[in-house]
């Protein structure tokens, strides 16, 4: 038997309480009839003797004012009192002393508790994520910067998932570097002067094609042909669509928002996928990042304008790649790849003239004028930018130093960009040090202008701006305020739901202390309705979901060839859609587990065999009865993730889901466990399951095993990539592939055969999933773990979501106006 | 010649306020680097190159320890060198047992990895403290695919460089706009950085003694985000060096994943460029993270190593995996040829003043096995090292290698024959001959004899 962790890490609290006492010894001091217990009951198996499960009860923490091991104490306690504990076969304490030992060892946790509220930190410091940054950057100076660009800011530690928990976001000396070469880099943007007229160019597919194209003109004038030269890409290869050297001028100071315009049409095979085109930076001869993704559904007489706005970081060199299955490969499609590859021999007006133009070549195109691949069609690109809109322009102006300033002017005027920099009111002499820091520079012969940007940049790389900074310094041995200023509050509530820092009409509000009650409700009202709302859905349900997990083990390309990039995309979409949806409806969070509907797009209905719409992008579609889909967890994107690119991992799905459903993580394995063997190539194949469940007979494993494995065995009726199967596919051993078993039984017993009937059975736990979810939202509005000190104020939430039905709006109404939320 | 007279040194105004604060040993390393110019008469220098997700370890195992032992397949490539490395086995991080592919993280650092614990700083910075002081730049990081090698004493993972072009600018390139321009802007860093210090400090007086953890970390960083501002304006007199059209053109580009070879080649020729200059004497090269180490197309890989070392039996992904342990190895036995053949700025050969391991924090792959660790360890002569034996710490605790026997062999590379063989003990041993004066280096339980 093991003790299985609860939902509570212990992961920020150690850490936290290390650096909070760092030094302090661990002493015993525990009550002594507790010890007397333990020594009887406990020990024998918990002890320096035995270690089973990994815990020694003994070694246990019993200052109980560190906290440092109350979760692992509060499950004791629990596996006592449930008789859980000491095992059957052991001797039996009586019923008094079980509850004796309760109540003391409860009483001990309690008065632990209180004692470390009272100690808790003075100030704290919760440093913004990389995106945090980005956004914060863009609403308060309105200009774009890519920190995620090589020579950016690092990226974040995740903790499980999360991007943005306090005592992962650590600091070394290269993050210091970083953000000061960030904030150069964005005060050049948002200081430099303006330009009247944003640069365009224009390619036609002449120039991107046929260099200039006189030669090919000539041969069409041959023909007689009055079609214009056009450009046809084929999937398998990488063009060129943005270089530097078309810009006249293409320096950093020339990023942002570009506009991209590109006339094309697309070919599709009769039975095959619509073009698709992927914009990015060049990763391989064949593929791009997807920058801008789109379908090309124009037919090739009838071509369409498709327009995007991007934001660039210049010089930027993008290519375009037509995504397909069928890739003209070098292996596979030489022959295409050599005539319609070299520049400009192969001549492309319409269909209906390959055959003339290009006697030799192979053919594209069957004889009734189908094509043979997915193809784009170009006729001509275009870029604009950067593009500043006036919103942005008159947030770049609120930083620069107006002309003709007096000291005092200049005192002031950076104290306003302090003010909203660090997000609150700022006392006169904490600016001291950047204005001295001025005046060095103006002494030193260099220009106000210039010389003011040193102290914005100060600013911007003070820890005020790139910490979230919450409390105030006391004096020795005095209690530390409990609850958060006005100010933090709003800084709270605004990288809750904005990602980002507050607006003016937030700061207004802390500013007439009218963020409480029903100024608070407004407050928030207004934020869900913002469209800064939407950072909230696509930053919470991707580190919720652990989203960044999709694709990072590569799916095989031999066992599935049907995935590509722009499958992966979709896949990552769909459940952030999905939230967005829900959200938008105010939907029960029964949808998350099961639901007769999904988000698609063409791609994803091509994949989950749904019948395809005539619209682009993102729409709601209706699943039948007999669909094996519905709600999160049989997307393609979950599934995906909790595999490994070549074969589906039951116990890697088992624990996404205890995390992400209960918010229970599993104990990771002891350390000496046997290796898994291959199956041997002469060996009957065998699931991944049957192997599994040799692996698991072992007592040791069994513990754990039996409880997180079945929520992984539902879904083995999907594959690596999430396509639906009835037999496993086995790659090595004789025989036919096996039967999948997808049946199991619940740790409490309850029992399913199929996928759909797990499916209602999570249903019925639909409490302990909305509580979950709940926890869930709240570490990601505090940026921190929870612990059992937080227990009643989530409790409070729990009770007043499920009053509503746990719709999912009103769930995150409930935590933005909870206690928890005001408290530090 | 006075290069550093003037106004980079610290001033005494400086030098007060940094004793009065908790840190006072980056001042000193501050004050050391006076030095920093001054040719030192023998530098150590040290390489480490992880290879993700172990070998297909029945192809790879050595079986006979001592001088008299036979290379195996993989190793092969290594043969010419055999006077000059030492292949290990048996070795492995107790804190990675268990952990998957986690194993990178702690492959240089020995830390622990978990929910509750914070890695801890990589041997390779614990080495650049030192080194650091007498080179332009402490240390260079590259990984091509995923997270750097190298943690610092936080547990904060340094940032990886991944493009050959980028690695160069990074060693060679000329200060944009001037000494005089470079010098200006790295001075208002400094003015910039000293306040954003200043402003903690008074805080710090405030805040009495509790949670000063994250400001401590804080102050630490700017503090040497700080100093080496100030060093890298002292160097700035300090002409970069010369690098002939044949290496910056060899060197100077990039290269797509594609051509994993050329690639890893030119990896190897700039860490041997800078040792070569002296511009750094720590490198540390990911040939790929664990979960996105690179395909081989040119030997017919297209598969990435994390599904090859899943093989799951199929023979031709074993045989797949053997041949890309063989070429990983064969690139490695490049970079030491590499070393062999350069003279650094003192005329001696870099291979026997570098120290380099190669090597990965799994053994085998298919079902995370983190024991017996594939490790390679190679060069570094000067500094008192004895190359040419197999040394193999399962000896006397198994009853000898089973490769015939292929689940006993992968239980070997799971479970550690010899619990007290910590892979720490050898980090130990490099650091001590790189000249650090420790004699504990994460859970090292002795130094490793060499």
């Amino acid at each position: 038997m093991t003790l299985r962790f609860p939902s509570f890490s212990q992961a920020r609290f150690t850490w936290f309480l290390i650096i909070l006492f760092s030094g302090s010894l661990v002493t015993s001091n525990g009550d002594d009839s507790v010890e007397v217990f333990l020594e009887t009951h406990c020990l024998s198996c918990h002890g320096p003797e035995k270690e089973k499960g990994d815990l020694r009860i003994d070694e246990l923490s019993r200052e109980f004012q560190l906290g440092l091991d109350s979760h692992i104490w509060a499950e004791v306690i629990e596996k006592i009192n449930s008789g859980e504990m000491p095992p059957e076969d052991e001797p039996q304490p009586t019923q008094g002393e079980i509850s004796a030992f309760v109540s003391t060892l409860d009483q001990l946790i309690k008065d632990g508790k209180a004692a470390r509220m009272a100690a808790r930190p003075p100030v704290a410091h919760y440093r913004l994520s990389r995106k945090e940054y980005q956004n914060t950057i863009y609403d308060l100076l309105g200009v774009r910067y890519d920190p995620s660009q090589p020579g950016g800011l690092n990226e974040d530690t995740l903790w499980h998932g999360f991007e943005r928990i306090g005592s992962q976001l650590s600091l070394s000396p290269s993050h210091v570097d970083r953000y000061f070469r960030a904030a150069e880099i964005t005060l050049d943007r948002a200081l430099s002067p303006a330009a009247e007229e944003p640069l365009k160019v224009r390619m036609t597919a002449a120039e991107l094609r046929y260099n200039g194209g006189e030669v090919q003109q000539e041969a069409l004038d041959r023909f007689d042909i009055k079609r214009p030269l056009r450009y046809l890409h084929f999937p398998g290869r990488v063009q060129p669509v943005l270089r530097s050297h078309w810009f006249k001028s293409s320096g950093r100071d020339q990023s942002g928002l570009y506009r991209f315009r590109m006339k094309a049409s697309g070919i599709r095979p009769p039975g095959g996928q619509p073009a698709h085109v992927s914009i990015g930076k060049k990763t391989s001869e064949e593929n791009v990042d997807g920058l801008i993704e789109f379908d090309v559904t124009a037919s090739e007489d009838d071509p369409q304008i498709y327009e995007f706005e991007v934001f660039l970081e210049m010089p930027a060199e993008l290519h375009l790649a037509v995504v397909a299955t069928d890739v003209i490969d070098r292996r596979g499609g030489a022959a295409f790849r050599n005539a319609l590859g070299s520049t400009g021999n192969y001549i492309f007006t319409h269909s209906s003239e390959t055959l003339l133009l290009n006697p030799s070549a192979p053919q594209m195109f069957d004889d009734k004028g189908n094509g043979i691949f997915s193809t784009v069609i170009v006729d001509w690109i275009e870029w604009e930018g950067p593009i500043v809109s006036d919103a942005e322009q008159s947030r770049r102006n609120e930083a620069l130093l107006p002309n003709e300033v007096n000291n005092e002017g200049v005192a002031k005027h950076l104290k306003a960009f302090a003010e909203r920099s660090w997000r609150r009111p700022i006392k006169d002499d904490e600016l001291d040090i950047y204005l001295d820091a001025y005046r060095a520079e103006l002494d030193s012969g260099i220009a106000s202008s210039e010389a003011f940007r040193t102290a914005l940049q100060g600013i911007l790389t003070s820890r005020h701006f790139i910490y979230l900074v919450e409390g105030d310094p006391v004096e020795e041995n005095t209690v530390a305020r409990e609850k958060l200023n006005d100010w933090e509050l709003a800084s709270r509530l605004s990288y809750f739901l904005w990602s980002s820092m507050p607006d003016a009409k937030l700061f207004n509000a802390a500013h007439t202390r009218t963020l409480q009650g029903k100024g608070l409700k407004l407050q928030v009202e207004r934020m869900l309705k913002d469209e800064r709302f939407d950072r909230f859905i696509e930053d919470f349900s991707r580190q919720w979901l652990q989203l960044h997990r999709v694709g990072m083990f590569p799916p095989d390309r031999k066992l599935y060839p049907t995935y590509d990039d722009w499958l992966e995309v979709s896949m990552r979409n769909e459940p952030v859609e999905y939230f967005r949806e829900m959200l938008n409806h105010n939907l029960p969070i029964d949808a998350f587990l099961n639901s007769d509907w999904t988000m698609a797009n063409a791609r994803l209905r091509d994949f989950y065999g749904v019948p395809e719409p005539k619209t682009e992008g993102f729409q709601r579609v209706s699943l039948s009865s007999e669909s094996s889909r519905g709600g999160l967890l049989t997307m393609g994107a979950i599934l995906g993730l909790t595999s490994d690119g070549t074969r589906h991992r039951p116990v890697h799905r088992g624990v996404w889901l205890s995390e992400t459903l209960f918010n229970k993580t599993p104990p990771p394995p002891p350390a000496n466990v046997d290796p898994i063997e291959p199956v041997p190539p002469e060996g009957d194949k065998v699931t991944v399951r049957q192997r599994l469940e040799v692996h698991a007979t072992d007592a040791n494993c069994a513990g754990c095993h039996s409880k997180i494995d079945p929520l992984g065995f539902a879904w083995d009726n999907y594959d690596a990539i999430g396509q639906w199967r009835d037999h496993e596919g086995v790659p090595t051993g004789v025989g036919a592939n096996p039967l999948v078993d997808a049946s199991g039984k619940m740790p409490d017993g309850r029992s399913f055969a199929t996928p759909a009937e797990f499916k209602e059975l999570l249903l019925d736990d639909r409490d302990k999933v909305a509580r979950a979810f709940i926890e869930h939202l709240c570490t990601y509005a505090l940026r921190r773990v929870l612990t059992v000190d937080d227990e009643e104020d989530i409790q409070q939430i729990v009770t007043e979501a499920k009053k509503s039905g746990y719709q999912l709006e009103d769930i995150i109404r409930h935590v933005a106006l909870s206690d928890l939320l005001q408290k530090r | 010649m006075n290069y550093l007279s003037r106004s980079w040194q610290i001033d005494r105004r400086h030098a007060l306020r940094a004793m009065g604060s908790c840190i006072a040993l980056p001042m000193l390393e501050c004050m050391n680097s006076l030095n920093a110019t001054e040719a030192e008469s023998n530098p150590r220098r040290s390489a480490f190159i992880y290879l993700a997700n172990g070998v297909h370890s029945l192809n790879y195992q050595i079986t006979q320890s001592g001088s008299d032992y036979e290379f195996s397949r993989s190793l092969k490539p290594l043969e010419k060198y055999r006077d000059s490395i030492t292949p290990i086995s048996g070795l492995h991080h107790p804190g990675g047992l268990g952990h998957h592919h986690n194993c990178i993280n702690i492959w240089l650092t020995g830390g622990k990895i978990g929910p509750s614990h914070r890695n801890t700083i990589s041997v390779d910075q614990q080495m650049a403290k030192l080194t650091g002081q007498h080179t332009r730049y402490p240390s260079m990081e590259v990984a091509i695919t995923q997270g750097s090698l190298a943690w610092t004493d936080d547990g904060v993972q340094l940032p990886a460089m991944r493009r050959c072009s980028e690695v160069f600018a990074s060693l060679f390139e000329e200060p944009k706009g001037g000494i005089e321009a470079q010098r200006k802007a790295l001075r208002r860093k400094a003015s910039i950085l000293d306040a954003n210090l200043d402003e903690v400090r008074r805080l710090e007086k405030k805040m009495g003694t509790a949670d000063k953890g994250r400001m401590d970390q804080y102050l630490t960083s700017i503090r040497q985000a700080e100093i080496q501002t100030r060093r890298a304006d002292a160097w700035l007199d300090t002409p970069l060096p010369e690098i002939n059209e044949t290496d910056r053109k060899r060197t100077n580009r990039d290269i797509p994943q594609t051509q994993a070879g050329d690639y890893f080649r030119t990896v190897y020729d700039l860490m041997v460029l800078a040792f070569q200059t002296d511009v750094t004497r720590v490198a540390t090269f990911s040939l790929g993270g664990e979960g996105q180490a690179i395909a081989i197309p040119e030997i017919g890989i297209t598969e990435s190593r994390h599904q090859l070392s899943h093989h799951g039996g199929d023979e031709g992904y074993m045989e797949k995996l053997t041949n890309y342990d063989t070429f990983a190895i064969e690139q490695f036995s490049y970079f030491l040829s590499r070393l062999e053949e350069t003279k650094d700025l003192n005329g001696q050969s870099l291979l026997s003043s570098t120290m380099s391991l190669f090597g990965s924090g799994m053994a085998y792959g298919h079902s995370h096995g983190n024991a017996n660790l594939p490790l390679v360890f190679a060069g570094g002569t000067d500094l008192g090292l004895k190359h040419g034996s197999h040394l193999d710490f399962n000896q006397g605790h198994f009853e000898g290698y089973q490769l015939d026997n292929p689940g006993e062999h992968y239980r070997l590379c799971s479970r550690p024959a010899n619990t007290e063989a910590h892979m720490s003990n050898l980090l130990l041993l490099m650091a001590q001959k790189m000249g650090a004066e420790i004699d504990q280096f994460a859970d090292s339980n002795r130094v490793m004899a060499l």
